[in-house]
């Protein structure tokens, strides 16, 4: 492996993680790793991928527009999504046992897109075999198992290890959370996050076994639910907006649209808890659409919705001015009046484009996420921004929250239940 | 498994500013909901891609770039290119995807593109680069029917045997059928409509169809109706056929994408022939049909003055 090694992770950890407890250690480290340099000419970090189901082909697509990070192999274990794989990307090998990939020198990276329940074993091996990893998140289906990966990432001191975790690296958000950070909505008293779709869940296969591999999620004993499956993405955000992690979780479950036999709720809502009295409400179903998925975060001067790597600022009468809101783009919300908020907007105006309009070279979160986890690999190794630590304490979470919705008990976390 | 022995399923989704629709038949309806939100994704997925009215999609990316430097597309999108120029010979140029944009970013008429010649294709290096400036693709002609050559490559691989896919109702795959006439399409004119009567049907069993018409989106002047269908080779709206239907017998592959370009083409050739003699073909103008190959059925004589 040809690389640089600009930082050592050891030296920068030392000095930001070393001087502050557990919780604060998310917000310094996301502080201090903003490298948008670009990577060494005619060096790509060579990635395989393995799982090329849905998510898998999103992040195989999303490589393609990441020039720097090349697709080398797939790994899947059902011959379709392997034909799948090269009708789409007709470069690069393709495996059914990721062994295989591991003893392949060539290969920098492993990027782990399977089922939550089976990350453990790809990613223990493929850390074990010297192979960087970045791993979707949830990082794993249960508390233990996200133990074991982050004690394996933990020993492999100078290989990268990053989490899926994406919206810590987006940059509406990053400009957001600096917003909120730096005092701008006054104090945050609440916040409020919704997932809302219409749609069972569930696949088919005409295969009867690929048909149960397939529909892990709704397995009661693989699946964390809605909660973290799909919520804990903003759920780790609102965490780091409200600068720490939940000390309890209250949840409700029920099945309300698809009463075709499973157990795994179809809708939920859970309270998690901030320290200082402070509430985050979150909400998913699959039985509504309305309204699709954002978060709110409600200050006593003004109140900032995020949505679709947009944000808009809502502003109470008594708020001091800022001065730059005059100018800036409006847009109404019924009776609200929201002002965008705009990340790079004086970089935008630079390059000639217009702030206001929709940016055409916008990139996704996850398109972040990997160019974050690539920047790492030409210029660290240094922690990642969503590392294990990051990633066991969101399982934590995750399981806390199916815990209190299987049994409608409040569940209390403390420092010691995140501690990896 | 579920609480009913319930079979088949109806789904629906918007995109490409029309309305996807699949029904599929003989599986137990969990089943075949859950193969039909995957494939209801798909085209979701690619109207994100091939979109010519969101800057972020790729095809957006290509339409500003591609005159600058080759852009590098996914090998899906490539072939899909691919296929496009194989359609634009095969028709004599009559489909052709390129377009000079106007102030409005849409498509000018009256004005002729330079056309899908100065598009060049790099297998290589699976690129795409503009020969001459100001030219522009606009897929719009064929998304649709390779977003259901898609949709229909997901529901085969759920172990879906039966259904039958279509967006707005102009373009469609039939994957398998009845077993007794296939699924039963029928070719609509809006005078026709109003008496409950079809120009034609045809059975479709793993077949693609496609239909064209001066009719829905255009304008109506001094002069009787203009189309939204454009000759490529002189700029001016079609007029001399009012609909063309064409059906490819695949339901795999680019089929529908085929059949999307070729109904194109046959409207803009008009009543020229066939030129494609195995794919049945219908073309209809001053309220007949004038054209037919293939086993069509025709509505009985006509109730038009």
């Amino acid at each position: 492996m040809d690389r640089r090694h600009f930082l050592k992770k050891g030296s920068l950890a030392g000095s930001l993680v070393g001087i502050v407890g557990a919780r604060d250690a998310f917000r310094i480290v996301a502080e201090s790793t903003a490298s948008r340099r670009q990577p060494p000419a005619d060096e790509v970090v060579r990635c395989a991928l393995i799982g090329f189901g849905q998510w898998g082909r999103v992040v195989a697509e999303t490589l393609e527009d990441l020039p720097e990070m090349q697709l080398a192999a797939i790994c899947d274990t059902y011959a379709p999504m392997l034909r799948r794989a090269q009708r789409a990307h007709p470069d690069a090998t393709r495996h059914t046992d990721y062994r295989e990939i591991l003893s392949d020198a060539d290969v920098d990276a492993i990027l782990v897109a399977t089922p939550s329940h089976l990350h453990r074993q790809v990613v223990v091996d493929a850390l074990a075999a010297g192979k960087h990893v970045y791993c979707e998140a949830p990082m794993a289906h249960s508390v233990e198992d996200a133990r074991a990966i982050g004690e394996a990432a933990n020993a492999a001191d100078d290989q990268i290890f990053q989490v899926g975790l994406h919206l810590r690296t987006e940059p509406q958000y990053r400009s957001v959370f600096q917003f909120i950070r730096s005092g701008a909505i006054g104090d945050t008293v609440m916040g409020r996050a919704q997932w809302h779709t219409k749609e069972s869940w569930r696949r088919a296969s005409p295969n009867g076994d690929r048909e149960r591999a397939q529909n892990w999620r709704l397995d009661p004993a693989l699946s964390l639910g809605l909660v973290g499956e799909v919520g804990l993405q903003q759920i780790d955000a609102a965490s780091w907006m409200m600068g720490a992690l939940p000390t309890s979780v209250t949840g409700f479950g029920s099945i309300l649209l698809w009463k075709d036999g499973r157990e795994v709720p179809d809708t939920v809502q859970a309270v998690f808890g901030y320290p200082g009295g402070r509430n985050l409400v979150f909400d998913a179903t699959l039985a509504s659409s309305f309204d699709s998925d954002y978060e709110t975060f409600y200050g006593t001067f003004s109140t900032i919705m995020l949505r679709d790597q947009k944000g808009w600022m809502f502003k109470e009468v008594d708020a001091p001015m800022m001065g730059w809101e005059v100018y800036a783009r409006k847009d109404k919300f019924y009776k609200e009046t929201g002002v965008a908020l705009v990340a790079n907007a004086t970089k935008l105006d630079a390059l000639g484009q217009d702030p206001t309009a929709d940016d055409p070279n916008l990139k996704s979160p996850l398109w972040h996420g990997l160019k974050s986890f690539s920047d790492n690999f030409f210029f660290g190794p240094y922690p990642a921004i969503a590392d294990q630590n990051l990633g066991f304490a969101m399982t934590v979470l995750a399981d806390a929250a199916k815990r209190a919705i299987a049994s409608g008990q409040r569940v209390e976390l403390s420092d010691s239940d995140y501690a990896l | 498994m579920t609480d009913s022995a319930e079979l088949g399923v109806r789904l629906a989704c918007k995109a490409m500013a029309t309305r996807f629709e699949l029904v599929i038949r003989d599986m137990d309806a969990s089943r075949a909901r859950a193969a039909g939100e995957e494939a209801l994704a798909e085209i979701q997925r690619i109207e994100d891609q091939l979109s010519w009215f969101r800057p972020q999609s790729l095809l957006s990316r290509i339409n500003r770039g591609a005159y600058e430097k080759p852009i590098q597309v996914h090998a899906p999108v490539f072939r899909l290119l691919e296929a496009c120029q194989d359609l634009h010979h095969q028709t004599g140029g009559a489909f052709d995807p390129t377009v000079v944009p106007g102030e409005d970013g849409l498509p000018t008429p009256g004005i002729i593109a330079p056309g899908l010649a100065t598009v060049e294709l790099d297998a290589r290096h699976r690129t795409v680069r503009f020969l001459a400036p100001g030219i522009a693709l606009n897929l719009g002609g064929i998304a649709k029917g390779y977003a259901l050559d898609a949709a229909a490559g997901i529901l085969r691989e759920a172990g879906v045997m039966n259904a039958l896919l279509h967006g707005g109702t102009s373009s469609a795959v039939a994957i398998g059928g009845d077993g007794e006439h296939g699924w039963r399409i029928g070719v609509s004119h809006p005078a026709l409509e109003r008496a409950g009567q079809v120009v034609a049907h045809i059975d479709l069993e793993d077949a693609s169809f496609s239909a064209s018409g001066i009719y829905g989106r255009g304008r109506s002047t001094a002069e009787g109706w203009i189309g939204h269908v454009i000759d490529p080779r002189t700029g001016r709206a079609v007029r001399h056929t009012e609909l063309a239907a064409v059906v490819t017998y695949s339901s795999h592959g680019l089929s529908a994408a085929r059949a999307d370009a070729l109904s194109t083409a046959l409207m803009v050739m008009g009543g020229r022939g066939p030129t494609w003699p195995d794919e049945p073909s219908l073309c209809f103008s001053d309220n007949r049909i004038s054209e037919m190959s293939g086993p069509w059925r025709p509505a009985p004589p006509l109730p038009l003055a």
